[in-house]
């Protein structure tokens, strides 16, 4: 588990150049190499501070499109009378969070109460929203409307940007029920913005309930780095109150799962005492080998079996953003404007 | 370890260090770590990069990572394929073995077009002389990889084929000299102009059709880390018959032409932005008309004479 | 389509912090820093950025002025013109309705 440590910066990197290699490969094939070079870019020079300066430069340029994207939804809320929660990797960006430094984002994912879900659908589908291609069919529609804590996913038409519109943090069907009124309720609106996010407090349940609700045993490196940079950005006050709220809000064995993995993986005796107060210790045995030897596998997997098997999101972002797509914006079109020149393919 | 030419390499010692993983290619601002074990990856090295500097492994972490590997266990056994991987999922198909090359050259760009971030990536020729550099954007089938190396007979050292790398905090654009990618009826003419000695074996039947590759010179090679600023953008286009002609465009112009052309403008924003702005406010742009090699060469004499 | 809804009282407004405009000949190569975006304004689009960022302007003043600033009448620039140019801007987030956030 060294080498989460080493990706956050709590371990000196390995001394030799190969290891250096794999560690960099590693983090980001589990995309978490921007994270780590936010956090070591200081330390870092010649070949490394341009690797590094790579995965910076993808981040920034994420950030900018989602802060933007947070400012076209509050514009297309302008008069609906709707404050919307914005969710994970948005919230640590508008918070400007440690958890934020470096990170990939590609969806913006915003929370609103219940009832003003048509509300907001209608004002955004009038904005250039539209369902995204792949679930705009009868059966998907249904089966979100019915089943999921969260409308069908939306396209911008013209940005090509994707928004999750939340009423729940879990599906209907999931074996959790968090209250999320409550974390509405507690949530803090962003200074000059009619947004808000959820306290950071509550940031770092709804993290933990993301990654360990459901008993899912498919933990990435990315949310135990996640978890960790969340955590360790809270408050002495929060870390005090963080088993009350936990259980307060219905998020007991989640939470517990996820300070357990702090703890274990980078060390912080704090997070696993408090861990010891949510689950009994001797529970979720099997569960918890299974989350350690994943993380192992993910991190420790050969060089070229990590090419061969784990897929860096760098092309998440479709090949129309790549393109710049300037020209199909243009507000004068110019007769002499080309369409984008194919890929350099030799 | 230490940088040599390739050529002083044996062959085990090269075949051992891409089978490991360890082989590192250093070019212009780029180091590369390759791994591959195909017999014809090695051939291709041997004959196409023997100037090059490289090393059995790396001496510092690299910025590029390419492996030529089979796209699934199966296909390395039977009717044996590869592709290229660069670390992220990229529009490659699975070609036969013997099209490693092509998997290679081809990897490289993608790497370099959709990973690098230091530069303002063009797709475009670039050349240059002691005055500067010229840059020719255009579409394949355009005649550039032609006039690019028929530019090189004449005095031009070759900066690279497929990217122009222009400098983010200065106006300069560096040099990055693979070898240029040759396709079908280009190769005899290449062959004609520069001698089959530096061209490397055809590989044909590629999805692109016979492809060969036009090696870049020691003499290129040793200014790799040379810069120069750009004094001519061109967008050169191949008409049968077209009568030559030169026709001037307005900055705005240039720049609705190479924003397209970039890989990486609309990731690095503001920057990249400033470049082209600078970039078309010291350099004169120009759309060239023609219908042979020998036509693109008087005019672009006539443009450089001039400018 | 603009970027929400546009009351007909709205005024305009345009923060000039925010882009970097290069003017060749008659066509403005705009970044716009929010969005990360590159434009291509025309004259008439870029006149209503530069309006609205020096004050916050309503549709009909918009009209006005443009019209005094390139010397034209209300039929070679009628007010349906100067909407869809809003419209346009507001989209891309050049320009928005004061008080919009």
């Amino acid at each position: 588990m060294d080498t989460l440590k080493q990706i956050v910066g709590l371990s000196a990197l390995p001394a030799a150049v190969m290891d250096q290699i794999k560690l960099l490969n590693s983090a980001d094939a589990n995309h978490v190499l921007g994270q780590m070079a936010s956090r070591l870019k200081h330390e870092a020079d010649g070949n490394l501070k341009d690797i590094f300066n790579n995965a910076l430069l993808r981040a920034k340029r994420d950030h900018t499109m989602l802060t933007f994207e947070m400012n076209r939804v509050e514009r297309a809320l302008s008069e609906a009378g709707v404050i919307p929660v914005i969710l994970k990797g948005g919230a640590y960006v508008a918070r400007n969070m440690a958890a934020a430094a470096g990170r990939r984002v590609s969806d913006l994912d915003i929370l609103v109460a219940f009832e003003e879900l048509e509300k907001v659908e209608e004002a955004l589908l009038a904005a250039g929203w539209e369902p995204e291609e792949t679930t705009d069919n009868e059966y998907d529609q249904d089966y979100y409307r019915q089943h999921m804590h969260e409308l069908p996913p939306l396209r911008h038409a013209k940005r090509g940007t994707v928004l999750d519109v939340h009423h729940a943090l879990l599906p209907r069907t999931s074996r959790f029920s968090v209250d999320v009124s409550k974390m509405m309720d507690a949530a803090l609106q962003l200074p000059d913005h009619k947004l808000k996010t959820f306290s950071e407090i509550d940031i770092f349940i709804h993290s933990a309930v993301h990654g360990f609700a459901d008993g899912a045993l498919d933990v990435p490196i990315r949310t135990l780095v996640e978890l960790f940079l969340i955590y360790n950005h809270l408050s002495g006050e929060d870390i005090d109150e963080i088993v009350s709220r936990a259980t307060d809000l219905g998020a007991a064995v989640p939470v517990g799962m996820a300070l357990w993995a702090v703890g274990r993986v980078f060390g912080v005796e704090r997070a696993s005492a408090s861990s010891g107060e949510l689950i009994k210790p001797y529970r979720y045995l099997i569960f918890k080998w299974a989350v350690l030897s994943k993380t192992r596998n993910d991190i420790s997997a050969p060089f070229a079996k990590t090419f061969l098997y784990v897929r860096s999101h760098y092309l998440r972002m479709p090949f129309y953003l790549l393109f710049p797509h300037l020209i199909k914006k243009a507000i004068a079109w110019r007769p002499n404007s080309k369409t984008p020149s194919e890929l350099p393919f030799p | 370890m230490t940088l040599r030419a390739l050529k002083s390499f044996d062959r085990r010692d090269l075949h051992k260090a891409l089978k490991q993983g360890s082989f590192t290619l250093q070019l212009g601002p780029f180091s590369h770590l390759i791994s591959g074990s195909s017999p014809a990856l090695l051939d291709f090295l041997q004959d196409t990069y023997r100037d090059y500097s490289v090393e059995m492994s790396p001496s510092d972490v690299t910025e590029v990572l390419l492996n030529i590997r089979a796209p699934n266990l199966f296909r390395r056994f039977i009717r044996p394929q590869i592709m290229p991987d660069p670390g992220f999922d990229v529009p490659a198909v699975p070609l036969p073995k013997r099209m490693a090359p092509l998997a290679y050259e081809m990897g490289m760009n993608l790497s370099i077009a959709l990973k690098c971030c230091r530069f303002v990536n063009i797709h475009a020729g670039v050349v240059a002389d002691d005055h500067g550099a010229i840059l020719m954007s255009a579409a394949s089938g355009s005649g550039k990889s032609t006039l690019t190396a028929a530019m090189m007979q004449h005095g031009y050292r070759l900066f690279s084929d497929e990217f122009a790398l222009l400098g983010l905090d200065e106006p300069l654009v560096h040099p990055y000299p693979r070898p240029i990618s040759l396709k079908q009826e280009t190769i005899p003419i290449v062959r004609e102009l520069v001698g089959a000695d530096w061209l490397s074996k055809t590989v044909s039947g590629t999805p692109k059709g016979d492809i060969a590759y036009y090696r870049a010179r020691p003499e290129d090679l040793a200014r790799a880390h040379v810069p120069a600023p750009v004094k001519l953008i061109l967008f050169p286009k191949f008409e049968t018959g077209a009568n030559p002609f030169a026709q001037r465009l307005n900055p705005a112009e240039a720049i609705i032409r190479l924003v397209p052309a970039s890989t990486n403008y609309s990731l690095l924003g503001e920057e990249a932005y400033k470049t082209l702005a600078s970039l078309v406010e010291n350099a004169s742009a120009f759309e060239l008309t023609y219908g042979t090699t020998e036509q693109s060469i008087d005019l672009v004499k006539q443009l450089t004479a001039s400018h | 389509m603009a970027a929400g809804p546009i009351s007909n009282s709205a005024r305009w407004t345009s923060d000039p912090n925010n882009y970097l405009v290069q003017e060749f000949d008659d066509t403005f190569f705009v970044f716009f820093r929010p969005s990360g975006e590159t434009h291509f304004l025309n004259f008439l689009s870029h006149g209503v950025l530069d309006l609205v960022s020096s004050k916050d302007v309503g549709v009909a003043d918009i009209g006005t002025e443009m019209r005094v600033r390139f010397g034209v009448s209300e039929t070679e620039l009628p007010d349906s013109l100067i909407k869809q140019t809003i419209e346009q801007l507001d989209e891309t987030g050049l320009i928005e309705p004061v008080g919009s956030q």
